[in-house]
């Protein structure tokens, strides 16, 4: 099972090094003058940087999407199976969701849900 | 043992003792006036304290699938909580962040001692490893803390895939995601084996993965320092040893005949190579906190070769050692950087002549360096002493040399401290001796003291196994 490991290591070596190589290698040698390899906008000459700043704000937002949709992964089968399980799943489900609560409500406090 | 039976959920009470302070810092934190933290700390401590009682109160050993309770690895939960209330202690109070953020990495601490199953494993790993690196960074952070904090998390992101990866092989070869003896050894759960191992080695600071630890000790505050030396390298040598071991129904005492699992033949290479490393880079640094942060690598490296006797196995008192090294070392490393938090001392320019200016604080500092050095009658020097002799027991004479040596080269920076602090006239920088530790902090810098001198008695290793296996 190594060898197979390996042997896809050395695969995706010489794919990836193999597909660098090659451009420069087998494609025409022909530079581009200055002004044909610029972003086009509309004639004028750009100015500022290509990306847009971005308010960090989203990233929090992301973060905590991705913590509740966890814990939406987790909530799913226990509610689709919840007839088949016993109490302890109740006692455990219910611990985790007091907890993700708590954890929301002190969110909500600190005021990292705002969007100022 | 099917997947689909539940798991008894005593089995978790030291676990549901901190979840419930830690949910009592988070409430306490929601006030609308910004506490002082003070009440987040005593809730933490008590939740600690009550998961170190229901370690020794507990249910009795048990088994499951994903859990277990009792036995071997239960025992580093001793170290582990005693750890955080030292930095409970020693933690300036300034809201409950901290304490929060403490509570959840020993969680996952305590997670790591009772899984039973790789996937609870990983998990109790990334709890841990996620709130420590949000406590590099601190309340009051600066360039340098950022960068420590940043350099943490990508580093041990990577850690953390390698453990993915590890646990991944060993599913293909063995069909089972279970911590249990997988037969005999083949390439595929050897190399599964050293990917899980790299995690736990990144997480002890061995070579080669300890570029993060000169950088990420050196900006975190100092008690958090003292955490991460003594808990976190606990956490990495405990994995380590699930890693190798496997099953949970381990006989402390040696082994029921079977075969010691092996690890690999690079754990006395990296041990020895790691300790060498602290000791030659340790000897070149001007400031006080990345040369502990080097000596701890350096321990880490003792602590390798005491694994190393664990698994060399067969004489009944190998595991009693790595114990002994493992709480003397809390104690003393907790010590030393409780000294640097409370004299604000950062610089070795700033130590010259201290013991002039605060005699009791520096004798303690010369108590812990003479500890850390291995100098009789300290209990860092019996904890060597039983390595090295139970090293020359088995058959790791030439590591026994090599662990020797490095304690001569330890010497030369310790001492060098000592020297620094007693014979040189007061510098420039030297701080005045105004030294005022809170009650906690007072009472933690005397458990230190008390432990490096109590641990010189031979019986201490015997005392400290019985206690831990009770």
């Amino acid at each position: 099972m190594a060898t197979a490991l390996i042997v896809n290591l050395l695969v995706v070596l010489a794919l990836a090094a193999g597909m660098s190589l090659a451009s420069p290698l087998f494609g025409p040698r022909r530079t581009l003058p200055r002004e044909k390899g610029l972003p086009y906008e509309t004639g004028m000459p750009p100015f500022g940087a290509p990306y847009g700043r971005m308010t960090a704000s989203y990233w929090r937002f992301a973060v905590l999407f991705v913590v509740f949709d966890v814990d939406l992964a987790f909530l799913v089968p226990w509610v689709l199976l919840r007839r088949h399980l016993t109490f302890e799943a109740m006692v455990s489900m219910s611990a985790f969701l007091l907890l993700i609560g708590l954890t929301l409500a002190y969110l909500w406090r600190k005021g990292a849900l705002e969007c100022d | 043992m099917n997947a689909l039976t539940p798991v008894p959920l005593s089995l978790l009470a030291p676990e549901i003792a901190v979840t419930l302070a830690l949910a009592a810092a988070l409430a306490v934190g929601m006030k609308s006036r910004p506490s002082n933290g003070l009440l987040a700390r005593a809730f933490g401590a008590l939740g600690v304290l009550a998961g170190l009682i229901l370690f020794f109160w507990g249910p009795a050993y048990s088994d499951t699938w994903l859990l277990r309770s009792g036995g071997v690895a239960r025992a580093w939960q001793v170290f582990f909580h005693l750890a955080a209330l030292f930095f409970l202690a020693a933690h300036e109070a300034r809201g409950e962040r901290p304490v929060a953020l403490l509570l959840g990495a020993l969680l996952g601490m305590d997670l790591l001692a009772a899984a039973n199953d790789l996937f609870a494993l990983f998990i109790g790993l990334e709890l841990m490893s996620l709130p420590l690196y949000l406590l590099v960074y601190g309340l009051r952070p600066d360039k340098r803390k950022l960068e420590a904090a940043v350099k943490y998390f990508f580093t041990g992101g990577a850690a953390s895939g390698l453990f993915l990866f590890g646990l991944s092989v060993w599913y293909a070869e063995t069909g089972t995601t279970a911590l249990a003896p997988g037969g005999l050894p083949s390439p595929g759960t050897s190399l599964a084996l050293a990917l899980m191992g790299s995690a736990a080695l990144f997480k002890i600071g061995a070579v080669p993965f300890h570029f993060w630890l000169p950088d990420v000790y050196e900006a975190s505050e100092p008690e958090l320092s003292a955490f991460m030396s003594t808990a976190v390298k606990a956490a990495g040598v405990l994995l380590l040893m699930l890693l190798s071991i496997g099953h949970s129904s381990f006989d402390p005492l040696g082994g029921s005949g079977a075969a010691f699992p092996n690890l690999g033949a690079w754990l006395p290479a990296v041990s020895a190579a790691t300790m060498t490393y602290g000791n030659l880079m340790a000897l070149r640094q001007r400031s006080v906190r990345r040369l502990l942060a080097f000596s701890s690598i350096a321990h880490a490296g003792v602590l390798l070769a005491a694994l190393w006797v664990w698994q060399d196995g067969g004489h009944g008192t190998e595991l009693s050692t790595l114990w002994f090294y493992l709480g003397a070392y809390l104690f003393m490393n907790t010590g030393a950087f409780l000294f640097l938090a409370l004299s604000g001392i950062s610089e070795v320019e700033q130590l010259k002549g201290y013991g002039a200016r605060a005699p009791w604080p520096a004798a303690f500092f010369a108590l812990m360096l003479f500890s850390l050095g291995g100098v009789p009658p300290t209990a860092g020097f019996l904890a060597k002493f039983y390595v090295i002799w139970d090293l020359l027991k088995g058959s790791g004479a030439w590591l026994a040399a090599a662990v020797a040596l490095n304690s001569l080269l330890g010497l030369g920076y310790y001492l060098s401290l000592v020297r620094t602090m007693t014979l040189d006239e007061p510098g420039p920088r030297t701080p005045d001796g105004s030294f005022c530790p809170s009650a906690a902090a007072g009472l933690v810098l005397l458990l230190c003291a008390a432990a490096s001198l109590l641990g010189f008695i031979p019986e201490a290793r015997e005392w400290l196994f019985t206690l831990l296996t009770l």
